[in-house]
């Protein structure tokens, strides 16, 4: 199909200057597509060429939808953007430098602490970066962009590993002490556990006796769980390549031994049970809660290997105890009971009273006359 | 006496007759994905207004095309894709179900050029405004009533 003018045309083009600026649409689509790469620069950026453009030839925009419209939108969301990630690099900085924890001695309960600090300053972190990203409005599409930004990785690895690494050096100095606090109760309880077997095996053994043992390893078995336990809250969080020289030190002192060791004598003392009260089998189960976590927390971090195999024993043994039912008073019962007792005595007074007066004689003076 | 009668019913006419708003049809250009039935829907997920059936068009042009550039200037539409050989004025007929197209050549020293880097615009006053379209590194107006002018006139 070609227009009657076709020489016309080719005049015209002839004439036409080749093309140098941007088209103002394309300045714009580009502005939008970078803010969907978080990349609020580079659309800031167009917006402002775009603008540029509009201001030296206005005809480039005969409706102002351009100036009052679609640029003014983006680039507010491009400064809104702009101003979340200002804010969430701020945050970084300052809990990179910021999150330190006062030196509170080599002990056992100084890492209770420390975890609890590191947690809380973590939850803190979070909270912080939920309300720089509701600080402002975006539209949905920069949004998803901004969360996929990498300064919000950066604070989400400062939140789940960075903090807790930051306690490291701490813990690399108490490892040594842990362990060896460990060891030391592990040993006591085998030697008890071992009087406790030879003392059964004794015809002359008393009963008083058995349950000395008994309390002693009971403790001893507390004492271990609480090394344990603190043990695992160093290792609490992701598995991080600065944990590494913690998770060699307990590896070499066969932190492993003593886990699968209380794991089969928790086997033991649940086997030894025949029947417990609902509040005894809850606790049965707690304690079988707590230490699947710590076999969890051990074996993700190559500290001992996955105790599958145990923990089903142990499972399989806490399900075998056969659990009191306390019986219960048959309330219904009662009150039929109350309830038929109650009508008998009603019908009773009734017939007392009520019933003896129909059958009374009439007084003598009305009685008919009889000729 | 008759004055007044004829004031009066002037005034009447006036009452009866339709009242008019301003209303400016135009938009910006958008890149349309064309659909395996030939059609594209004019705007973006669940804001559209309209559909085109372009399967003339696509058989004239004989070039295979995901997507379609389109823009809307004073109710006509103006159509075009890369490595097409015309651009398209497309003007909707009064009842609305039909669309009267035009091929425009805007390289009619070459029968087979194809237009490459295109892009349209509107360009010009609020009350006088061109699309501008630019291809192969080159740029024409078309004005309000479909004629290619050098400039915006």
């Amino acid at each position: 199909m070609k227009s009657a003018n076709s020489w016309m045309m080719l005049f015209l083009l002839l004439l036409a200057p080749l093309l140098q600026a941007q088209d103002v649409q394309d300045l714009y689509e580009q502005a939008k597509e970078a803010l969907r790469q978080a990349d609020y620069q580079t659309c800031l950026d167009k917006i402002a060429a775009a603008k540029a453009e509009i201001s030296q030839d206005p005809q480039l925009d005969p409706n102002g939808v351009f100036m009052k419209r679609l640029l003014p939108e983006v680039e507010r969301n491009g400064q809104n953007m702009a101003a979340i990630m200002l804010a969430l690099e701020e945050l970084y900085d300052s809990s990179q430098s910021g999150v330190t924890f006062a030196d509170l001695g080599l002990n056992q309960e100084a890492i209770t602490q420390y975890h609890a600090q590191a947690r809380d300053a973590s939850d803190d972190l979070q909270r912080r970066r939920d309300e720089i990203l509701a600080s402002r409005e975006l539209a949905p599409e920069y949004r998803t962009a901004l969360l996929r930004a990498p300064v919000l990785t950066r604070i989400e690895k400062l939140a789940s590993t960075g903090i807790m690494e930051k306690l490291t050096g701490k813990f690399s100095q108490m490892v040594g002490l842990l362990t060896d606090s460990l060891s030391a109760v592990d040993n006591r309880f085998r030697m008890a556990e071992a009087r406790l077997a030879k003392l059964q095996k004794s015809a002359a053994a008393s009963k008083q006796e058995i349950e000395k043992i008994k309390g002693e390893m009971a403790k001893l078995n507390t004492e271990r769980l609480s090394y344990i336990n603190t043990i695992s809250e160093m290792l609490a969080g992701e598995a991080s390549p600065e944990m590494e020289p913690i998770r060699v030190a307990l590896s070499e002192n066969q932190v492993d031994d003593v886990f699968r060791g209380v794991i089969e004598s928790e086997i033991r003392r649940v086997k030894g049970i025949t029947t417990i009260d609902s509040v005894g089998y809850k606790e049965l189960l707690k304690d079988y809660d707590r230490i699947r976590n710590y076999n969890r927390i051990f074996a993700k971090n190559n500290i001992a290997p996955d105790q599958a195999a145990l923990l089903a024993s142990y499972d399989a043994a806490i399900k075998a105890v056969k659990v009191e039912v306390p019986k219960t008073t048959n309330w219904t019962l009662i009150y039929i009971i109350i309830g038929v007792l109650l009508l008998l005595l009603l019908w009773a007074l009734y017939k007392l009273f009520g019933g003896s007066k129909k059958k009374s004689p009439p007084p003598p003076e009305y009685k008919s006359y009889q000729p | 006496m008759k004055k007044a009668l004829l004031l009066i019913a002037l005034i009447a006419l006036a009452g009866c007759s339709k009242q008019m708003i301003r209303f400016d049809q135009y938009s910006v250009a958008m890149n349309l994905t064309v659909d395996a039935d030939s059609s594209v829907y004019l705007g973006d997920g669940d804001k559209f207004n309209g559909v085109l059936f372009l399967a003339p068009i696509l058989r004239e042009e004989n070039q295979p095309v995901s997507t379609v550039k389109v823009i809307q200037n004073y109710g006509r539409y103006y159509l075009c894709a890369d490595e097409f050989r015309n651009l398209w004025m497309i003007e909707p007929t009064s009842d609305g179900t039909e669309g009267k197209i035009k091929a425009i050549d805007v390289t009619p020293e070459d029968e087979t050029d194809q237009l490459r880097n295109i892009s349209l615009s509107r360009y010009g006053t609020e009350e006088k405004a061109c699309i501008r379209f630019r291809f192969n590194g080159k740029e024409i107006f078309i004005n309000q009533k479909g004629g290619l002018n050098e400039e915006c006139k």
